[in-house]
């Protein structure tokens, strides 16, 4: 690639199919991701979201169509992440993806302190896997992929079981994975509101991309107009858009609360 | 069935490890809908272990309709009130095992009580006839194949086919999609006579179902309260990491901004739908 205009491509999908032997999942996908961006998939459960991430890992290969990841490296995280760790002890755990790349033991540690770095969490170093919690372990998958170099993530649901608080901790993470590490984020959910972060936002049903939109709120706002049966914008994303609509655009939902006061209270008087 | 928790402590046989449940007072009468809310690690899950009679507690006792729940496990009687509970505990589906969707939902009364075939079908009928799930169908798909809200609609079927006075769910709409957690949630809310007990981090799916909501935190109950003391509750309840459903959190700071919208809602949409009407009466105004 030449030229300082171009913005890099991470991935590139071009009428992918994919079918199990029986059933289609992928009914073809064209779709492309720049480098270092946040992109959020949304669809009712059974539109082909899990597939299509399988796909980009290269755990599945395209029945028809190709799909070019520009020689970047794809980490996957699954819906469970306490499926994927394989260890007792969390640097253990971390270690494996490297030590299977072949890399020197000294490489291994620097990976392992860049990789629990990144999630803040060196003090987990020598913890069990076993005592930590869900939010932990999603982010000790994260890490595991982290110290294998990767340059997308591909994060298959995985704020599921998590209580409030270790949901906004964990997206806070992943945002930070993006707009700090440069990432390029992949992340599936059926819940729009993990998405307030993601620059675009797509919509799977049925093995094809509905609608895309540039962010959580837009795609909420349609919406709220067009019914689609599996995926709802949840309680935030709806009180938002009816802010919005208002012109009242604030970030802080008690602020913006303020304002809406201020516009019902001028209408009684 | 009345269920009550006198000062209940219960301890895990770990060396070392914390009460995982502190002195719990909970009396739920027959019929209530209650939700326990409370953060990853409270005891949540293990309140409801005890409130199952899976197990008595380390200390303080559990009463079911007045009997002690130490006096039923020395006497071997457990089973007499498990009986009439029904428990869902997180992602039932992974517990499936039965070749057919039928057998699956048919499994625990046959196994149980073993009444005749036609009898249990009559029963399967009657309890399937509100889910939108084809009887027939079942018999000849594999519980496995289900989507995956018909999947939990069959794990929650399946508990009522015992007829529970009790009916426990944990987290039972997690991992739904919006459809999926529309169409359990309508079920569960039809439930007309039956106690039923969610336990949940996120309780805004069940603002508008249950009329009491417990909050426990490190092991102790810190809230128990219906909808209008939650409200005056909030700030306490976030203290300890419990978080009240948004759409409470935004009639309050409306209140408290002197733009109370008429009664409290059930859920965001209902409160959207109240402000809109305010709103367009600004505009006729």
């Amino acid at each position: 690639m030449t030229g300082s205009e171009d913005i890099k491509t991470a991935l590139t999908l071009t009428g992918v199919t994919f079918s199990y032997p029986r059933a289609n999942a992928l009914a073809g996908i064209d779709l492309t991701v720049p480098a270092g961006s946040y992109c959020g998939i949304v669809g009712p459960n059974g539109s082909g979201k899990t597939t299509l991430a399988f796909l980009i890992a290269g755990i599945l290969r395209p029945t028809t169509g190709t799909l070019d990841t520009h020689g970047l490296r794809v980490g996957l995280v699954l819906s469970n992440p306490a499926n994927q760790i394989v260890s007792l002890v969390v640097e253990e755990d971390i270690a494996f993806g490297p030590e299977n790349m072949g890399l020197s033991g000294p490489e291994i540690n620097a990976r392992i302190d860049g990789a629990l770095k990144a999630i803040h969490s060196e003090h987990l170093r020598k913890a069990l896997t076993s005592t930590l919690s869900g939010g932990q372990l999603a982010k000790i998958a994260y890490a595991g992929q982290l110290a294998m170099d990767v340059d997308i993530l591909v994060l298959d649901e995985g704020t599921v079981m998590l209580d409030p608080d270790s949901r906004s901790a964990l997206l806070a993470q992943i945002r930070e994975l993006n707009e700090g590490l440069n990432k390029t984020v992949v992340h599936i959910t059926h819940r729009l509101e993990d998405l307030m972060a993601s620059d675009m936002v797509l919509v799977m049903e049925e093995g094809v991309i509905r609608l895309t939109a540039t962010s959580a709120i837009d795609l909420a706002d349609r919406l709220s107009r067009e019914e689609s049966p599996g995926i709802e914008a949840g309680p935030e994303l709806r009180y938002r858009c009816l802010l919005r609509a208002l012109g009242i655009d604030d970030g802080d939902l008690r602020q913006a609360t303020a304002l809406l006061a201020e516009h019902i209270r001028a209408s009684r008087t | 069935m009345v269920i009550e928790c006198i000062d209940v402590y219960h301890r895990y046989e770990i060396p070392g490890d914390e009460w995982a449940l502190a002195g719990i007072d909970l009396k739920i009468e027959q019929g209530e809908k209650v939700t326990i809310a409370g953060p990853a690690g409270s005891g949540k899950t293990t309140l409801l272990q005890l409130l199952d009679a899976l197990m008595p507690p380390t200390r303080g006792d559990i009463l079911y309709d007045g009997l002690s729940i130490h006096s039923l496990a020395r006497q071997k009687r457990l089973p007499s009130v498990r009986r009439r509970m029904g428990v869902l505990f997180q992602f039932p589906e992974e517990q499936f095992f039965q070749e057919t969707a039928y057998d699956e939902l048919t499994f625990a009364l046959r196994n149980f009580f073993g009444p005749g075939e036609v009898e249990i079908e009559q029963r399967a009928f009657a309890v399937t006839s509100g889910f939108n799930l084809d009887l027939e169908r079942l018999k000849t798909t594999s519980p496995f194949s289900l989507s995956s809200g018909e999947k939990r609609k069959l794990a929650l079927a399946s508990a009522l086919m015992m007829d529970p006075e009790i009916l426990m769910l944990d987290e039972p709409t997690a991992g739904l999609d919006a459809s999926g957690r529309r169409e359990l949630l309508r079920i569960i809310s039809s439930l007309k006579d039956t106690t039923v007990i969610i336990v949940t981090h996120n309780q805004e799916d069940f603002f508008g179902l249950t009329e009491r909501i417990v909050g426990i935190a490190q092991g102790r109950k810190v809230f128990d309260g219906n909808k209008a003391e939650l409200l005056a509750g909030i700030d306490l309840l976030e203290s300890y990491h419990i978080k009240a459903p948004l759409v409470l959190q935004v009639f309050r700071w409306l209140r408290s901004a002197g733009a109370e919208v008429d009664g409290m809602p059930d859920d965001m949409e209902a409160l959207i739908h109240s402000l809109a009407a305010a709103l367009k009466r600004a505009d006729h105004d």
